[in-house]
């Protein structure tokens, strides 16, 4: 079942008087329980494409739909219902609340989807041991490597089980050994829940993984390979 | 979640500890000096009122009717013993008499001087006034007297240096009649007093009320019990809307009509300018207090574009628009919480100390004519909570206004735009 389908999708950024058109009319379609890798040179437009799936940016004209709805002009407020239910983001950046520890960075989507406080920190937790960090859960970001980051952001990603997750190039500042553990928890995600993930990437760890590579090129799909992968 | 919310604005008002640390400092001096300045005024108009009332009409006073805006000598209440009893048993009373006034000039040898003369119940008088406390020299005046003899009267003490008079020496008085003529008297200095209102000490003089109804009355039988005043002071902290509401009512409809009137009724003056003085404090509250507003903003405002790409972060995660705005409303509220409870207790502790050290006027006594300065030495400041609630809701609010703009910002950080943000 078709999950995310773009349509003819443009967006062009505006600088002072300087137009860049970002994606050229992309058509592309992510279907539920795939483990895609969006691969392309910098600046080809993974991470805008990224960005409108995920409700963070608009497309300058064409139509985003998710689970068969058209989001292309829904409002903040129905983005963000959209986002806080559906769609878990992991970036390259990390991106946790600096103030929060690792456990208040997990349970804070949980919370958001109003869980309850004792089963948000229980699941906190217990996503803290998936990803092996649980001696982290009351330090702050800033007492943390860039993998253990990496880890909360996953396991942040992951906690309620979205129907899709955007990882925008998730393992790009990880050394290979933290970089594999997290794709591992992520494939893992995907076979055994049916997590959807698309991925913004250059890592070939990831295509590796991957049961549907696109590849974008100056803001067009140029090739969309659908991979057959022979489990164990 | 609400907790959560909580605890992330309570950190994110500590991430710049100095910063937010300098505004509380701003805030809690800014309210505790407010809350000083409130006490000390709010004592100031206390002593004020009490002031004018232990030396002018005390709470209330009962006149014929049409006495207090003309002040005509001949309009009198001519039996007034059945009011005073019936006010003397009003809850609140700390005393009742009766006066009866008139003006004129006394004159000692070629030195003259204008009077307004008061017939007071000398026994009475004390729980009215503050003159026989004020006495300075001999004594206040006498239960009794002999009608025939010397007839005491006590001056302020202006008056006894323009009359050139002391204790025992004659004073002679023309003074306007009940009917209308001039009456002659002469009394002896029994008493001279100072409040320190010049006014007063220069003018103001006291006879015994059966003495001068003799006086002013002359033999015309009508006038034998009148009086000008049926006086009524009570308790300090008695409601003064209250008492006079009862006595309105203990005086009743009687065969002469008759007027009540509490102290802000017959001098709306000093109410005014209370009230005059409670602007201009509002006015200074409005100004320290946007000042204040405008430093939470500038903080505020920088604490947001410092956390921009968090905002997104929480966008990312589902957040919505009002959250952001709920957040940054949190900490200011916070904030503002911290700066009230702190500017509260600073503004107490100030009270306290200007409690056990108070105002000490007496290097202002030139100012006596104005404020009665005299009265008391020194000023005690005064708590009155809902002045102080003011005080401290007016920062609350000034508070949450000035994190209105920074919240509408943040609210409407675009998602993808604040998440690019370094």
């Amino acid at each position: 079942m078709t999950l995310v389908e773009l349509k003819k999708v443009t967006k062009i950024y505006i600088t002072g008087k300087v137009e860049y058109e970002a994606l050229r009319g992309v058509d592309f379609t992510l279907s539920e329980g795939e483990f895609t890798a969006l691969v392309g040179p910098s600046g080809s437009g993974k991470t805008t494409m990224l960005n409108i799936i995920g409700g963070l940016d608009s497309a300058t004209s064409g139509s985003v739909w998710f689970e068969g709805e058209d989001i292309t002009n829904w409002n903040a407020n129905r983005l963000s219902e959209l986002r806080r239910i559906k769609i878990g983001f992991i970036f390259q950046s990390y991106n946790l609340v600096p103030v929060l520890t690792a456990r208040e960075n997990i349970e804070l989507p949980l919370l958001l989807r109003n869980w309850p406080s004792d089963k948000a920190k229980a699941r906190a937790l217990e996503l803290l041991e998936a990803v092996e960090i649980l001696d982290m859960a009351n330090k702050r970001p800033d007492e943390m490597s860039g993998g253990q980051r990496q880890r909360i952001a996953v396991a942040r990603a992951i906690s309620d089980k979205p129907a899709l997750i955007l990882a925008d190039e998730p393992t790009a500042n990880l050394d290979s050994k933290t970089g594999n553990a997290l794709l591992v928890i992520m494939e893992k995600l995907n076979k055994e829940e049916g997590v959807t993930f698309l991925f913004s990437t250059h890592d070939p760890r990831v295509v590796e993984r991957a049961n549907k590579i696109a590849t974008l090129e100056d803001g067009v799909i140029v090739n969309e390979k659908v991979i057959e992968r022979v489990s164990g | 979640m609400n907790t959560l919310i909580t605890r992330l604005a309570w950190r994110n008002i500590w991430r710049n500890s100095r910063r937010t640390t300098i505004t509380l400092v701003a805030m809690v001096l800014s309210v505790g000096f407010m809350i000083w300045m409130i006490t000390f005024m709010d004592g100031f108009h206390l002593y004020f009122i009490q002031a004018q009332l232990d030396f002018g009409p005390a709470a209330l006073q009962v006149h014929a009717e049409g006495y207090q805006d003309d002040k005509k000598v001949e309009d009198v209440i001519l039996d007034p013993a059945p009011i005073v009893d019936a006010l003397r048993e009003l809850p609140g009373v700390e005393g009742v008499g009766t006066r009866l006034n008139t003006f004129g000039l006394a004159s000692h040898g070629n030195a003259s001087q204008t009077v307004m003369l008061v017939g007071t119940d000398p026994s009475a008088e004390p729980d009215l006034s503050f003159y026989p406390e004020k006495i300075k020299e001999g004594e206040w005046l006498p239960d009794t007297y002999d009608p025939e003899g010397r007839l005491p009267i006590v001056i302020g003490q202006a008056m006894a240096e323009k009359l050139e008079v002391e204790l025992g020496d004659r004073v002679f008085l023309m003074v306007q009649g009940l009917t209308g003529d001039v009456a002659y008297a002469v009394y002896f200095v029994h008493g001279i007093f100072r409040t320190g209102i010049n006014e007063l000490d220069k003018n103001m003089a006291w006879v015994p009320i059966d003495s001068l109804r003799s006086v002013l009355a002359a033999d015309v039988e009508r006038f034998s019990n009148a009086a000008h005043e049926v006086t009524v002071q009570i308790e300090p902290n008695y409601n003064l809307d209250l008492f006079t509401a009862n006595a309105v009512a203990a005086v009743g409809e009687r065969s002469q009509p008759l007027e009540v009137l509490n102290w802000q009724q017959m001098q709306p003056g000093i109410m005014q300018a209370i009230e005059m003085d409670d602007y201009v404090i509002y006015i200074m509250m409005i100004i320290i207090f946007a000042v204040v507003a405008v430093g939470i903003m500038n903080t505020l405002l920088m604490a947001v574009f410092e956390r921009i790409r968090e905002f997104g972060i929480m966008m990312s995660l589902g957040s919505k628009p009002a959250m952001i705005f709920k957040l940054v409303t949190l900490e200011s509220l916070l904030l503002g919480l911290i700066g009230a409870i702190g500017g509260l207790l600073f503004g107490l502790l100030l009270f306290y100390i200007n409690m056990k050290i108070p105002w000490d006027f007496s290097n202002y006594k030139e100012m006596g004519d104005l404020v009665a300065f005299d009265y008391t030495e020194k000023i005690y400041p005064t708590l009155v909570w809902s002045n102080i609630l003011k005080a401290v809701i007016g920062i609350y609010i000034f508070t949450i206004l000035a994190s209105i703009w920074p919240a509408y910002w943040a609210k409407n950080l675009k998602p993808v735009d604040a998440l690019r943000h370094v």
